[in-house]
């Protein structure tokens, strides 16, 4: 006598027992592993994803540490565009890095051999730059540097100040993949956590965290992949792909949408037309009109637009380099090796050189 | 990668290749796509070992499951074969018909939606629990519970009937 169950069990083991045999598999991975690793790398100095920008300077350059030179902030105003890049001062880790329009170089991140990642961060009660005990990755600061958070890679996340001691451990099965990563609310007391089944949120001030299941993201989800906060500090954002385009590894997803979600109770508040990605948290104007997009081509290629929060229509020209809305509604870019102020249509107002010292190091650049 | 990391991949793939292989033979039901399965998370998890290579295992069949779950959505991708009724499979004496009837719903579980399968291979081929089902397929417990039940109920609609007048117990 045998029942459903039975026979289930019996057929799933012989398609089971009927597998081909392991043949050169670790050989064929390699190949697609590392294929797959150009593609992350492509992707991500292309469109600068997760706060920063690539930019220049050496390693070792940073150990030296250069003659002191007090960094002034540069002018904030400048009519017309130069035609000869302003060359920017030299970093020192001896007092904070102003870029133009008052944003700040809050951490650099040099990448060392076997994917090791080293940290130098400005610590604001010191003014200085120091380099940090640990090395997650993806890592996410707060706005004022004083915490971090990094996966534990088995879901859990853990909250820890710059001298590696803890503050508190959470447990949401925090998402592990390529874009996920910890992100903290403009004012630096919520820390949005991406989650396999939609997102948490962890309040700093009474240590506790509410999960939001959303399956909904995770399923809409686009290749870029990511949430950004909005300016309120109250509301989430993440981007949704158009289901109704077939997915495929060919080509990159289409994105329909922006769709916001309030951090207080997880619940959809609005969509808003989109053909992209918000860039980052810092990519969302003050004023809430306009956000920084990063639009994938078919191709992967990526470009970041200026979009309408409205409609979501672009205006402007692609921008190179990592963009943020400063507090005065101008963008920032941080390149590869220059930086640019351009006002709130994308028209460039003033092209900067970088110091030499940044080649090959990650900058990331708060607002300020 | 440093050498040491791609000795202790290149070891990883030879102990537990052909365990993986298994799973996703079972959940595809064919060979090659079983293997393209397999590589793809394989490749993955090569691309971050250093990252993950401290709990690897746990990371590529997370991948191979959900990578095969989430095909359902991803209609150029769907192997299943769409049965309304499962052929019969001539019979001869006792032995016969117990090969006959895992035949029969061998078919049926490859008709099945791509994610009650996964719950299916996950529950019965792993002796997976729920909860362990749940956490490998990145949904909660509840839903496994629901897609094992409706995919249970789906079978029994397909070879139900048949399996009874082979002479199975319901």
């Amino acid at each position: 006598m045998r029942d459903l169950e039975e026979s289930l069990r019996d057929a799933v083991l012989d398609l089971a027992d009927d597998a081909p045999l392991a043949y050169d598999l670790a050989a064929v991975a390699r190949t697609r592993g590392r294929r797959i690793r150009q593609r992350r790398r492509a992707a991500l100095s292309a469109f600068v994803v997760v706060m920063v920008a690539a930019v220049a300077v050496p390693y070792v350059a940073l150990r030296r540490e250069p003659p002191q030179r007090v960094v002034e902030p540069a002018p904030t105003v400048t009519v017309a565009p130069s035609i000869v890049p302003r060359a920017l001062p030299e970093f020192t880790v001896k007092s904070p890095y102003r870029l133009p329009g008052g944003a700040t170089v809050s951490m650099l991140t040099l990448p060392g051999a076997d994917d090791s990642k080293t940290y130098v961060s400005l610590d604001r009660s010191t003014g200085r730059y120091r380099q940090l005990a640990f090395a997650y990755d993806p890592l996410g600061m707060s706005p004022d540097g004083r915490l971090f958070a990094g996966s534990t890679g088995r879901g859990k996340v853990r909250i820890f100040d710059a001298d590696d001691r803890t503050v508190d451990t959470v447990d949401v099965r925090m998402r592990f993949d390529f874009h996920s990563k910890p992100e903290w609310s403009p004012d630096g007391s919520r820390l949005l956590l991406p989650t396999e089944e939609g997102f948490a949120v962890y309040d700093v001030a009474t240590r506790s965290h509410r999960v939001f299941n959303r399956p909904d993201i995770r399923y809409f989800c686009p290749d870029l992949c990511y949430f950004t906060w909005l300016p309120n500090g109250r509301e989430v954002a993440v981007a949704h792909r158009d289901e109704g385009v077939r997915r495929t590894e060919e080509r990159a997803d289409v994105i329909k949408s922006v769709v916001v979600y309030s951090a207080d109770t997880g619940v959809e508040v609005r969509s808003i037309p989109m053909t992209g990605a918000p860039v980052s948290t810092d990519a969302w104007s003050p004023d809430g009109r306009s956000v920084l997009i990063q639009v994938q081509q078919p191709d992967f290629n990526t470009s970041t637009r200026i979009a309408g929060t409205d409609t979501g229509a672009l205006r402007g020209d692609p921008i190179t380099g990592r963009a943020m809305f400063l507090p005065d509604g101008r963008i920032l870019t941080v390149g590869n090796r220059y930086a640019e102020l351009l006002t709130a249509d994308g028209v460039p107002l003033e092209e900067m050189k970088l110091p030499s010292q940044f080649d090959d190091v990650i900058v990331t650049v708060t607002r300020s | 990668m440093r050498q040491s990391l791609e000795d202790e991949f290149t070891a990883f793939v030879a102990a537990r290749g052909q365990s993986l292989l298994r799973i996703a033979h079972a959940l595809t039901g064919d060979r090659e796509a079983a293997q393209d399965l397999v590589q793809g998370a394989l490749a993955k998890a090569y691309a971050k070992w250093p990252r993950i290579h401290t709990d690897a295992e746990a990371y590529v069949r997370k991948i191979i499951y959900n990578d095969r779950a989430s095909a359902w959505r991803r209609p150029g991708r769907q192997n299943e074969v769409t049965v309304a009724e499962v052929p019969d499979v001539a019979t001869s004496d006792h032995h016969d018909q117990h090969v006959a009837d895992r035949l029969t719903v061998q078919r049926a579980l490859l008709s099945l939606p791509a994610r009650q399968r996964a719950v299916l291979v996950m529950r019965y081929l792993e002796d997976r629990s729920v909860e362990e089902t749940a956490e490998a397929l990145g949904c909660r417990p509840g839903t496994v519970a629901s897609q094992a039940s409706r995919a249970l109920v789906k079978l029994r609609g397909l070879v139900g009937d048949r399996l009874t007048s082979m002479g199975g117990a319901r």
